[in-house]
């Protein structure tokens, strides 16, 4: 049976395409002059320059970590480009200005824009390499007080707040990659909720990253004052290069008081071909604070791209009551490696958090869950409860558990459980004598492996993401 | 010629005469570091391992004319009797009877290299058994005989008579031939109160269908540095199945690794670990499913109070192609006090699809329903938590095979909870 499953998961990447677009790219290479001219060419305030000059200097004294289960040939840094812009001639009024060419590539990936607006209420802040495009649905948002724009905008716009909060919850000197990112970073996205606001929408980002060579790298920041609550989602594809790229993001959130912030990721970027040549190597830095008493922050993601992945959403539960979550699919397939998972760290009394992680692998390809749970002496009545299974598909994969569980307040509790099986073949055989073929019997087995994170997904994303693990997994099992 | 890395002379120094006579495993011995926190298997030991990388350490030197009495050894119901003082077997202490199918006899560095190489391989990288490998003294070997029923318990007990500062590395080659049968408990006590270090290198064989049962009872003084290495080869059809307990010691360390390198294998490792005081106690296991059809299972359970502080790293290995294995780990850890701390690490590392490995971990305190429960048909809070804690831990005891032990062993546990 192993061949069917073979055939399903040897489909080509779907949305292997080049954009043939006329871009502003700086010479590969890395120095403080180069980080000079990128502040420089974004028009960025004195407090951005010196925040990447620290950042670059700190980056200097700090070595590429090695401690993940992932084995990859190092980039090299003084090879990539740090900046690529899409030729922006003038601001946008409409999206009937915007590059037709563009344009098509949404139209390719699925996200008419224009039908967007008018059929989903989602607005979508469509980051193309590093400079974002258009942002729709602005004026509904700003009716209600939510301030959601690029990154660069945020800076020209409400520097007081990008200064207060910029590498608060991830600081410069967190890793490797944050302190890259936090020195060279060119765009992303802010969300601002006013205190007690509910935003009226879900707000969406698609990244694509395209030009060869160019490695990207985004920083989010998302601020919810008291009482708000917003829900945001991320969606990654990429086109198809043999030369590995790499994408190094820090988010930030923070959530004060009674605020809640849900952040979904789909990322199914270029994960190289079948022998494992290309693909992207994605460094994430992903940490949410709940800063507040009784604040909420939820992660899920769905992980089926990228050569390397190296991702943590991480929640900091400093508000008493405060609750963080991590609901987690990965995937792997041939040679991809993901090494991923979360840090709950428990500061508050009475702080909450719960993980939930579902990691499939296949083919020649390794699946890492590493987490860490911390309850910290003053986390009084603290409570965690994990779960993290693997499924095994094919007999040259691996799965890979490392929890970590420090427990230092004994009125807290901590539950953790992990499992590893395979599709069993008694499951197998009670759905094919029900007439049911083995394809759909196994596609039908990995949606209610993963259903209690499909289930966190917002409705778009959760039928996108169970697509995404059919093309994955086709013919594969076996 | 290897660079010679800085060594903490005060716990080198004590067997450097042994050292000197085994160059091979000097130099790999002076080729390691001494672990630091850095390292991710001590991550949570530093303050413990810079404690002792500070300590001047002397050779122990054997009290004479002990009584057996004095030695306060738990009462094991056993036909024989191996008793080392401060490192040195005791011919007087000892009581080997004739007639039974084992043998004891002094181990030599001959017999080590005869060691099978998945065996000799255990431990590699590891500066405590570098260390024992290089300068280890006074060793013996104990072999039962293919096809042969050990007839009973084997109680081995190395007894640490609490010279000041005193060092020991004991060692032990346990060999049990194809189809035999051995039930051993190993026991380490501490006479006295002076801070001791002793870095036991244990190593057991476990032949074609042999069956092993192992028993470790460690009491050392409570100002003592206990670093204990287990290895464990179980070839095709073998049984090995263990129990630890470690009630003594200021820091005390075990390793265990278990290489299981047949089918039709059965392994469990199981642990207890009471800590109070300050004491810190870390417990790291491998698990090694090398081949097709195995079965392991592993309860470890911590009780901390005091200050008291539990570690826990449990890894389970499936390599390639070592299909069928079912693997089961669960470890349970129950804080009483305020300033208890617990860490775990369970792991699993899987290569292979055809498998079923599950493994769990858990860290919180007693339910306060059940001590309400208890309270209100008159039982004290205090003896309310007592009984339930050690109701917690005696899910382990249950699976001591030699009722001697059990008893002994509920018998500290009983203490060390109280």
């Amino acid at each position: 049976m192993s061949s069917d499953l073979q055939t399903i998961i040897d489909t080509p990447y779907k949305y292997g395409f080049v954009s043939d677009i006329e871009s502003d790219t700086f010479p590969p290479g890395l120095d403080e002059g180069v980080i000079r001219r990128i502040s420089a060419l974004k028009g960025e305030p004195q407090f951005m320059l010196d925040f990447r000059l620290k950042a670059y200097a700190q980056w200097l004294k700090m070595t590429e970590p090695d401690w993940a289960n992932i084995r990859y040939t190092k980039a090299d840094y003084q090879a990539i480009s740090y900046y690529s812009a899409p030729k922006v001639k003038e601001k946008k009024a409409s999206l009937d200005e915007v590059d037709p060419e563009l344009l098509a590539i949404y139209e390719k990936l699925g996200i008419p824009l224009h039908e967007q607006k008018m059929l989903s209420n989602v607005a979508v802040d469509a980051v193309f390499d590093s400079v974002s495009i258009a942002t729709t649905f602005r004026k509904t948002l700003a009716e209600a007080g939510v301030i959601f724009c690029s990154f660069s905008e945020a800076v020209k716009d409400y520097p007081e707040i990008i200064e207060k909060y910029l590498g608060t919850v991830v600081p410069i000197a967190d890793n490797y990659f944050s302190a890259l990112n936090s020195a060279v970073f060119t765009d992303g996205s802010f969300v601002y909720i006013p205190k007690g606001v509910r935003s009226p929408m879900e707000l969406s980002t698609y990244f694509r990253i395209n030009t060869e060579n160019t490695g990207q790298f985004e920083r989010t920041l998302i601020v919810a004052e008291a009482g708000s609550h917003v829900s945001y989602l991320e969606g990654c594809t990429a086109p198809q290069f043999d030369t590995n790229q790499l994408h190094a993001a820090v988010v930030e959130l923070i959530a004060h008081e009674d605020a809640e912030i849900k952040y979904s990721t789909v990322q199914n970027w270029y994960a190289g071909d079948k022998n494992g040549k290309g693909g992207i190597y994605n460094f994430v830095t992903k940490r949410g604070l709940c800063e507040g008493a009784r604040s909420k922050i939820s992660w899920t993601q769905v992980e089926a791209g990228s050569a390397v992945t190296w991702k943590y959403p991480g929640c900091i539960l400093k508000g008493d009551d405060s609750v963080g979550e991590f609901y987690s699919v990965a995937v792997t397939n041939n040679h991809q490696q993901a090494d991923t998972g979360t840090k709950m760290i428990h500061l508050g009394k009475r702080t909450r958090s719960k993980i939930i992680s579902k990691g499939i692998s296949a083919g020649q390809s390794h699946n890492s869950y590493r987490g860490q749970v911390k309850i910290a002496p003053g986390a009084e009545g603290a409570r965690n409860y994990s779960e993290c299974d693997s499924m095994l598909i094919g007999d040259r994969c691996g799965a890979h558990t490392f929890p970590y569980i420090d427990v230092a307040n004994p009125t807290a509790q901590v539950e953790h459980e992990a499992s590893t099986s395979k599709i069993g073949e008694e499951q197998l055989f009670y759905f094919k004598s029900r007439g049911i073929d083995e394809e759909d019997a196994i596609s039908m087995i990995i949606s209610g492996f993963c259903k209690e994170v499909f289930h966190e997904l917002p409705m778009e994303f959760a039928v996108e993401a169970q697509k995404l693990l059919g093309i994955k997994l086709e013919g594969s099992v076996g | 010629m290897n660079e010679r890395i800085e060594q903490p002379e005060g716990l080198v120094a004590p067997f450097a005469s042994h050292i000197a006579g085994r160059s091979g495993r000097a130099d790999a011995l002076a080729a390691l570091a001494f672990p630091r926190r850095k390292h991710e298997d001590w991550k949570y030991v530093g303050a413990q391992l810079r404690a002792l990388k500070g300590k001047t350490f002397v050779a122990a030197e054997a009290a004479p004319g002990l009584s057996l009495d004095a030695l306060g050894l738990s009462a094991i119901d056993s036909i024989a009797r191996l008793v080392f003082i401060d490192g040195a077997p005791s011919d007087t202490l000892s009581s080997i009877p004739d007639g039974l199918d084992l043998r004891v006899s002094a181990l030599t560095d001959a017999a080590l290299a005869e060691r099978p190489e998945a065996l000799a391989t255990s431990f590699e990288g590891d500066w405590f058994a570098a260390l024992n490998e290089a300068g280890w003294s006074g060793g013996s070997l104990l072999e039962v005989g293919k096809n042969t029923d050990g007839g009973g318990v084997v109680h081995v007990a190395f007894v640490s008579t609490g010279g000041a500062s005193s060092a020991t590395l004991p060692r032990l080659l346990v060999r049990a031939a194809r189809g035999s049968k051995l039930q051993l408990v190993e026991e380490h006590v501490g006479l006295g109160e002076a801070e001791t270090f002793a870095s036991p290198f244990i190593e057991v064989l476990v032949g074609e269908n042999a069956h092993v049962d192992h028993i470790k009872i460690q009491r050392a003084s409570v100002t003592s540095h206990h670093v204990a290495r287990l290895a464990v080869h179980l070839s095709e059809g073998a049984h090995y199945r263990s129990t630890t307990a470690h009630f003594g010691g200021a820091f005390s360390r075990q390793d265990v690794v278990a290489r299981i390198d047949g089918g039709n294998t059965t392994c469990e490792l199981h642990g207890l670990v009471a800590v109070s005081g300050r004491q810190v106690s870390d417990t790291h296991s491998s698990m090694d499913h090398r081949k097709a059809h195995s079965f392991s299972d592993q309860l470890h359970k911590c009780v901390v109070g005091g200050k008291g502080h539990s570690v826990f790293n449990g890894k389970i290995f499936v390599r390639q192609d070592a299909q069928q294995i079912n693997a089961f780990q669960l470890n349970r850890n129950l804080l009483t006090s305020l300033g208890g701390r617990a860490d775990t690490k369970p792991q699993l590392e899987i290569f292979a699809d055809d498998v079923k490995c599950t493994h769990g971990a858990t860290i919180g305190q007693l339910d306060a329903e059940q001590l309400f429960y208890l309270q209100a048909r008159g039982v004290t809070p205090e003896d309310a938590r007592g009984m339930l804690t050690y109701a917690f831990a005696a899910e382990v005891l249950e699976r001591v095979p030699i009722l001697s032990a059990r008893s002994e062993m509920a018998r500290l546990l009983a203490e060390a909870v109280r």
